[in-house]
């Protein structure tokens, strides 16, 4: 008899006929005694049969199963004319369908978890490398190497198309959010911009590219979804979402988007009312001041929501710390739509969505849209610095701190170009 | 139907008198941000602000898209 290590191997063995020669031929061949099942009763088990070297012979279904028994003389014996043996195979091993689901799950989830891990050593790298990584041309722009501020328990909010919370910059962040899209989530972002706005506003390290490209890298990230998957959004899912951030007191709510308005056009009194609203709550709207210029022959007024007073407007700047030739301007100032301060809005690095069209996990962009989370984020650094500072507190030292640029008009970017604190 | 923002006047709220007088004009509310004074309301006519008590203001829900060139 062959020996196993622990299980024994057992074999099922089927049968072309059921008759006595058959058995006997088949007993013969394998050097066996095959006991019927027929002959089974309370003191003659199965187990007992197979325990003492003998087979167990399926009267009715014409089956042979034998334990611990040598391969090789079930192919001979198969390969005998005499022998009725017509198939054999190892005995399988069945387990229950939810125990198999549970494993398949149990793998999935091992290398999900895998999949992690690697993605946090390289984190961990990047930022234990922190001083030997490069800063975007933003980030050195607005003097964020000198700041020992992260934004650490001030909420933020980005108002806009969502978020890929599956982004490796961000496993280590709880980021929180809502959609006021009907039928869209707010953490797929289908679109990236979304994406892009919150990685300047709150990111850190470019995991990737190992380049820091997030200015409040410990801020509560919040995500209010206003904007679809293709871009649409309305006055009211903007007013949805605020009056929910009011509800739960974030301190500041980061707007890059905007809608043009003419020469002379007077800021909506809706927008007005939400500014002071949220200025009296302590919390500070920050937004776009809208791409609609051609400069220097065409700059546009101020976007709404940007050009209300109580709102504040950001322009954007170039690498050589001019005007970007698409960033509106203060020309409705008489009606309150100025520009208040400016931020770097060209050729800016972050992280954007694999969901997206372009289906990329980062990317450059330009815009107004770009420059508004380098001011939110800073104010969150004032506001981690200054905690007890009101929002009307935080916007003048913003603007106090803010770095004046030569030969650029206040129209354009109104106190300069923020700076970290 | 129009659908509208609307700022209510100080001092006015939400209350009996003014779902009276809405429902008087054919306005419905569709939604109330609470913490910033706005209604969104909709309306079977086309509303004319200077003849309308308890609101300051009412504008369109205005399209808005993302403020980035590319």
């Amino acid at each position: 008899m062959a020996t196993t290590e622990d299980n024994p191997k057992k074999y099922i063995i089927q049968l072309i006929e059921d008759k006595r020669q058959d058995i006997k031929n088949t007993q013969r061949d394998l050097g066996i005694t095959l006991t019927s099942s027929a002959e089974l009763s309370s003191t003659v088990r199965a187990q007992d049969v197979m325990d003492s070297g003998n087979g167990l012979y399926l009267k009715n279904l014409g089956i042979a199963i034998v334990e611990n028994l040598e391969l090789e003389k079930i192919v001979n014996a198969q390969a005998k004319l005499s022998n009725p043996i017509v198939y054999w195979e190892e005995e399988r091993l069945f387990k229950p369908v939810d125990e198999l689901a549970l494993l398949t799950e149990l793998k999935e989830d091992l290398k999900a978890f895998s999949h992690r891990i690697e993605e946090l050593e390289a984190r961990l790298e990047a930022i234990q490398n922190s001083k030997h990584n490069s800063f975007t041309w933003g980030l050195n722009a607005i003097g964020l190497g000198q700041s020992k501020y992260t934004g650490k328990g001030i909420d933020l909010c980005v108002l806009d198309t969502g978020f890929y919370k599956d982004h490796p910059d961000f496993a280590d962040r709880n980021v929180t959010g809502k959609s006021f899209i009907s039928g869209e989530n707010w953490d797929v972002d289908m679109h990236g911009h979304g994406t892009h706005c919150a990685g300047i506003a709150a990111g850190n390290f470019s995991i990737s590219e190992k380049i820091r490209y997030g200015v409040a890298s410990e801020v509560n990230l919040c995500i209010g979804k206003v904007l679809s998957d293709s871009g649409n959004g309305s006055t009211s899912a903007i007013l949805d979402a605020i009056d929910n951030s009011l509800e739960k007191k974030h301190k500041i709510i980061s707007m890059s988007l905007g809608s043009p308005v003419s020469i002379g056009e007077k800021p909506s009194p809706i927008f007005e009312q939400i500014g002071q609203r949220a200025l009296a709550n302590n919390s500070l709207l920050i937004a776009a001041a809208g791409n609609d210029s051609k400069r220097p022959n065409l700059p546009k007024p101020v976007s709404s929501p940007a050009n209300a007073e109580s709102i504040m407007a950001v322009a954007a700047l170039d690498e050589s710390l001019r005007v970007a030739s698409f960033s509106n301007g203060g020309l409705n100032a008489s009606n309150g739509g100025r520009v208040d301060i400016a931020a770097p809005g060209m050729e800016i690095y972050s992280s954007y969505s694999a969901n997206s069209r372009l289906g990329k996990m980062y990317r450059k962009m330009n815009g107004t849209s770009m420059a508004t989370p380098f001011v939110s984020g800073i104010a969150a650094l004032y506001w981690e610095a200054f905690p007890n500072a009101s929002a009307e507190g935080i916007w003048l030292k913003l603007e106090k701190g803010a770095k004046k640029l030569n030969n650029q008009l206040y129209r354009d970017i109104g106190q300069g170009i923020v700076q970290a604190l | 139907m129009y659908i509208y923002l609307a700022i209510l006047k100080p001092n006015v709220s939400v209350d009996n008198q003014l779902l009276k007088y809405f429902n008087e004009k054919g306005i419905t509310i569709l939604k109330i941000y609470s913490n910033l004074g706005i209604l969104k309301i909709e309306s079977s006519t086309e509303l004319d602000i200077s003849r309308l008590k308890y609101i300051k203001n009412v504008e369109p829900d205005l399209p808005i898209g993302p403020a980035s060139g590319s």
